[in-house]
């Protein structure tokens, strides 16, 4: 979820009122945003990513100032008619599938609104825009262009000034060179979209950079905006929410061809559904003022809602903002009249008598992570298994799931050398065999014995203490395992079937977990063991 | 203070023997120490410590404890001790020889190291034990020397000496020794006296002649040889240890616990696979696939030679609202929804997958159902004190047509006051499958701090008409389970819960809720 800091003062003078950081302590998590801390000058929150619109001090201002009741209800843009067209050539459609703008006039920027426009843009690129695969905006000086502006494809080779670069390039050099070209050059196809105006001024290459020509400066007062991407509502969406961003900084919006649409938009709502999914009884005066509160307007069974709303699917959606509205403080907890019977799971229940028992024979539970790593699981353990991998993990450490317990008991000795022995352990836990394009997970549980006198004898007892109290007779059969010591180690099984492991472990897996206690190991497979019973 | 004759029948025999020795020697000496009385005693030092100790819990004693400074053998000093000081074991090569030797020569014959050389040499040109002309010859006075048992030896064989306790002599050999490498170290020592108190020297000058039964046996209870005698008393109150008792361990305490609670409302347990598809843990629960929680640094993604099957009928549908809402009245998310990213199997991020599993399983007679599960989810995070990329959720669902969220807080609050919190709140969130969103926040009844312990909702539309066939109400929530056990056991460093340290887990309180 994205951080954003906030210049509290902006803040504070766009809400239009003063609010005690007490005041905004309590009433900006209510709001529906993660508050971190408010600090002298700042207001740091985390904004869900449903709630693009307000990753900015203007829109989260509008949102807290409607929320707390200064100025509340639908707020109405005015969209000036105007001249001014745009083109987009049939090629780019390949490319760039949705375009969107606007000109914003009469703004009287500073350090700290221009810093809040770029931030806005920043943020609406990495979240909205996931990482501009989505979308990418940019806002160019009026004065430096000329209508109609185009929106075509250049080759490789085609060459401008890149914002923030010393030189005009190719597009090429641009995208090797440029630190936002390296970042972001992946998504430019062998024709990149570049957007020209009518006297062939490159105004930038979407959604990788900006011209220098037509940067932004602390002089600007008229804008033109855009936005490029591949979903008509996110693009749509990205415009509206710098348009209302501006507007609140009293710049006047002017048409561009067709856009923009700052129309309110509706949803039809049933007041009865949203009242018995809260377990509220609003009627309808009480519902509108919840409405009023966040910014939206009750009309005719229909909820209208700002242009910028990127949140808004189905009836539900209106249902959380009456909720937020309300205040989840203010809901009084109730149990219904709904009757069920509990019911434990049976495996469940065995795993836990499976677990006294081996506490009545004086063994401690531990418990380790499902996720390990080759060498613990196989090399160390002088065995050859198939793993199942992770293509991703962070930690070379935790790259595999474990698809046995032994390993894992064998670590935790050796992190205890310096406690007091026996050490008699075990642990129940789930291990991981890949059977072809198959992934089993059975139960078993694994027993250590780890003690200057610890042997096959005093592991054969233990297991033998097992089965007895499950009322089964076990067999023992000698076989081969690289981990553990040739003659001393068995292959057990009840009623025919293969369930157990009991050897004692060889000196050279002992060497390479740097262990130098004898260790008798039992490993039992517990989801087998428990359809026998 | 005690009565004297239980006290002596609480005597042990390593006790009536120290005591012993003291009143014989009491007479002579107001202090004994207690290296004389393990040595005079005949008895091993710690046996002498251990019955000093116990003689003064019962007040029969006072033990002082001074700390001495002792001059001691060093390594070469030991050396010396068996084959000679260097300069003795130069000059003794040079009177083996009968001619003048080179300097070489009599390093190996002396059996030098080379460090010692140039040092030795010095000690003899001073003291002119020797002469150099034409190789080296010993003097007059080197015989003399080499002869005659001096101080340096004297001092060393007479080690281990209290500092305080050596003459002017004495110390002015020790700062010459002490300039040398490695002949003699001071160490600081302990050192015990003893001083009887006047009920001590009562004790002590009782007979003690009682002849108690010091070890109950199975010889004495068949021969009845206990009649008449008495058992000695034992110092009830001495620290002895404790036994290593196992336990489960700390995680499954609390779940054993948590478990219980859910079963008491009516709850029934579920479990499920630690591997999914993708479809399960995300496209089933209307996560939409360009999500960032769908991205590499948060999901641990399994090999994709690994498949698991997709509900074919369901699979059907959850594309269609994805894509554009289907029949739930929803708009969908209005992007293209791909089987192919569905398919990646993962290491489930969270247990809410097996609530979505429960819904496809159950059908409309089966309301009202309530289910939970307490199973391990996998985050692929950087791992710190308070960051686990494995760890426990406890999470549940409320399947029923009046259901509603004020029954959600309703449970939450029955299940967090039965783990000890009396306050419980929701705070807005966001989750892709929930509308009503809510964090989950109990007050620390010691900090009185909120502390956030999960997330939890309704679920939406569009999450359960695809899986059920029919919208109704579903509460559902999913909680972390290591913030109770580490607040519970008072471990700071989340890490530290998967430590298994034996001495930990072993001395570790019980669950005791």
């Amino acid at each position: 979820m994205p951080k954003i800091t906030l210049d509290k003062k902006d803040v504070l003078k766009l809400v239009g009122k003063n609010i005690s950081d007490k005041q905004l302590e309590a009433s900006i998590p209510l709001l529906g945003t993660d508050l971190e801390k408010v600090t002298k000058n700042e207001i740091e929150v985390e904004i869900f990513p449903n709630r693009p619109d307000l990753l900015s001090e203007e829109g989260f201002a509008r949102a807290l100032s409607s929320f707390l009741e200064i100025k509340k209800g639908l707020k109405s843009y005015k969209v000036n008619k105007s001249n001014y067209e745009l083109k987009v050539e049939p090629k780019v459609k390949k490319i760039v599938p949705f375009t969107a703008a606007a000109v914003i006039k009469g703004i009287k920027f500073t350090e700290i609104s221009l810093k809040s426009l770029m931030n806005l843009q920043e943020k609406l690129h990495t979240t909205h825009g996931r990482n501009r695969k989505r979308l990418a905006t940019g806002a160019y000086d009026l004065s430096k262009i000329n209508f109609p502006i185009m929106l075509t494809t250049k080759p490789r080779s085609f060459r401008f000034h890149a914002l923030e670069d010393s030189k005009e390039r190719s597009i090429d050099d641009i995208l090797k060179k440029h630190p936002k070209g390296k970042e972001f050059g992946h998504l430019v196809n062998k024709e990149a979209a570049i957007w020209i105006d009518s006297k062939g001024l490159v105004l930038s290459m979407p959604p990788v950079i900006n011209s220098e020509y037509t940067k932004i400066t602390k002089n600007t007062k008229d804008l033109f905006l855009e936005v490029t991407g591949n979903s008509k509502e996110a693009v749509e969406q990205a415009l509206n929410i710098q348009l209302a961003a501006l507007s609140d900084r009293g710049g006047k919006i002017y048409k561009v061809s067709s856009w923009p649409d700052l129309q309110p938009k509706k949803i039809k709502v049933n007041i009865n559904n949203i009242n018995k999914l809260l377990g509220l009884n609003l009627n309808k005066n009480e519902f509108s003022k919840l409405c009023k509160k966040m910014g939206m307007e009750y009309k005719n069974n229909f909820v209208l809602y700002p242009p910028y709303r990127t949140d808004i699917l189905h009836e539900v959606d209106i249902a959380e903002d009456i909720a937020i509205a309300y205040g989840y403080q203010n809901f009084t907890a109730e149990i219904p009249n709904m009757a069920t019977i509990g019911q434990e799971d049976s495996f469940e229940k065995f795993k836990e008598k499976i677990a006294n028992l081996s506490l009545g024979l004086g063994l401690q539970e531990v418990s380790s992570y499902n996720l390990s790593n080759e060498d613990d699981e196989t090399k160390k353990m002088n065995v050859k298994m198939n793993l199942v991998k992770i293509k991703n993990s962070l930690s070379k450490e935790y790259d595999v799931l474990r698809s046995w317990i032994t390993p894992s008991l064998i670590k935790i000795l050796a992190s205890n050398r310096h406690n007091e022995y026996p050490q008699n352990i075990f642990e129940i836990g789930k291990v991981f065999i890949k059977k072809g394009s198959e992934v089993k997970e059975p139960t078993r549980m694994a027993i250590a014995l780890c003690h200057s006198s610890s042997d096959y004898t005093e592991g054969k007892k233990v297991l033998g203490a097992i089965f007895s109290s499950l009322g089964l007779a076990e067999n023992y059969k000698a076989t081969i395992h690289n981990s553990f010591i040739t003659g001393r180690v068995a292959r057990v099984s009840a009623k025919g079937k293969e369930i157990a492991y009991l050897g004692e472990i060889h000196p050279q897996v002992l060497n390479n977990f740097e262990l130098d206690m004898p260790v008798t190991i039992i490993e039992l497979n517990l989801t087998e063991l428990h359809k026998l019973i | 203070m005690e009565k004297l004759d239980v006290v002596l029948e609480s005597l042990h025999p390593l006790e009536r023997r120290v005591l012993r020795y003291i009143k014989d020697n009491v007479t002579v000496k107001d202090n004994v120490t207690a290296d004389e009385i393990s040595f005079s005693a005949k008895m091993q030092k710690v046996e002498a410590m251990r019955a000093l100790q116990w003689l003064e819990s019962k007040k029969a004693l006072i033990l002082n404890q001074k700390l001495i400074e002792v001059v001691e053998l060093d390594k070469n000093g030991e050396f010396c001790i068996k084959k000679g000081f260097p300069e003795k074991r130069f000059l003794k090569a040079l009177i083996e020889s009968s001619k003048p030797l080179e300097f070489n020569k009599i390093a190996e014959h002396a059996n030098l190291e080379k460090d010692e050389i140039s040092s030795t040499l010095g000690i003899l040109k001073k003291n002119k034990l020797i002469k150099i002309e034409n190789g080296i010859t010993i003097t007059k006075q080197g015989e003399d020397y080499f002869t005659s048992n001096n101080t340096n030896e004297n001092f060393i064989n007479n080690l281990p000496k209290s500092l305080n306790e050596l003459t002017k002599e004495e110390q002015k050999t020790l700062s010459e020794l002490k300039s040398r490498k490695e002949i003699i170290k001071i160490n600081s020592k302990k050192e015990f006296t003893v001083t009887l108190t006047d009920f001590g020297k009562k004790l002590a000058n009782t007979k003690t002649d009682l002849n108690l039964i010091d070890t109950l046996t199975p010889q004495i209870i068949k021969s009845s040889s206990w009649k008449n005698k008495k058992f000695r008393r034992y110092d009830i109150s001495a620290p002895v240890g404790t036994s290593p008792a196992a336990r489960r361990h700390i995680t499954s305490q609390t779940i054993d616990y948590i478990r219980r609670i859910w079963l008491d409302m009516g709850f029934k347990e579920m479990t499920g696979p630690l591997t999914e598809s993708s479809f399960w843990n995300f496209d089933a629960l209307f996560t939409p696939q360009d999500h960032p929680a769908r991205e590499l640094q948060d999901t641990f993604f399994l090999d994709e030679s690994i498949k698991k099957q997709l509900p074919k009928e369901i699979v059907k549908r959850v594309k269609a609202v994805h894509e554009n809402g289907w029949t739930t009245g929803s708009i969908g998310w209005k992007i293209p929804w791909s089987e192919e990213e569905a398919k990646k199997p993962v290491l489930i991020t969270h247990d809410t997958y097996l609530s979505a599993q429960v819904l496809s399983k159950i059908s409309k007679k089966d309301l009202p159902v309530k289910t939970f599960q307490i199973m391990k989810v996998f985050r692929n995070e950087a791992v710190d004190w308070k960051h686990l990329f494995e760890f426990y959720q406890v999470g549940g669902i409320v399947v029923g047509k009046e259901a509603n969220f004020r029954n959600l807080l309703g449970y939450l609050k029955q299940f967090f006051g039965k783990m000890g919190f009396t306050d419980v709140r929701l705070r807005p969130a966001h989750f892709p499958y929930t509308e009503p969103s809510c964090e989950v926040e109990v007050l620390d009844p010691k900090k009185k701090q909120w502390v956030e312990l999960g997330g939890s909702g309704i679920f939406r539309p569009e999450v359960v008409k695809p899986l059920l066939g029919i919208d109704v109400p579903v509460l559902a929530w999913g909680l972390g389970l290591e913030r109770i056990v580490k607040d519970y056991y008072k471990i700071q460093d989340l890490r530290d819960i998967y430590k298994n340290d034996l001495k930990q887990l072993r001395e570790s309180k019980l669950w005791l809720k």
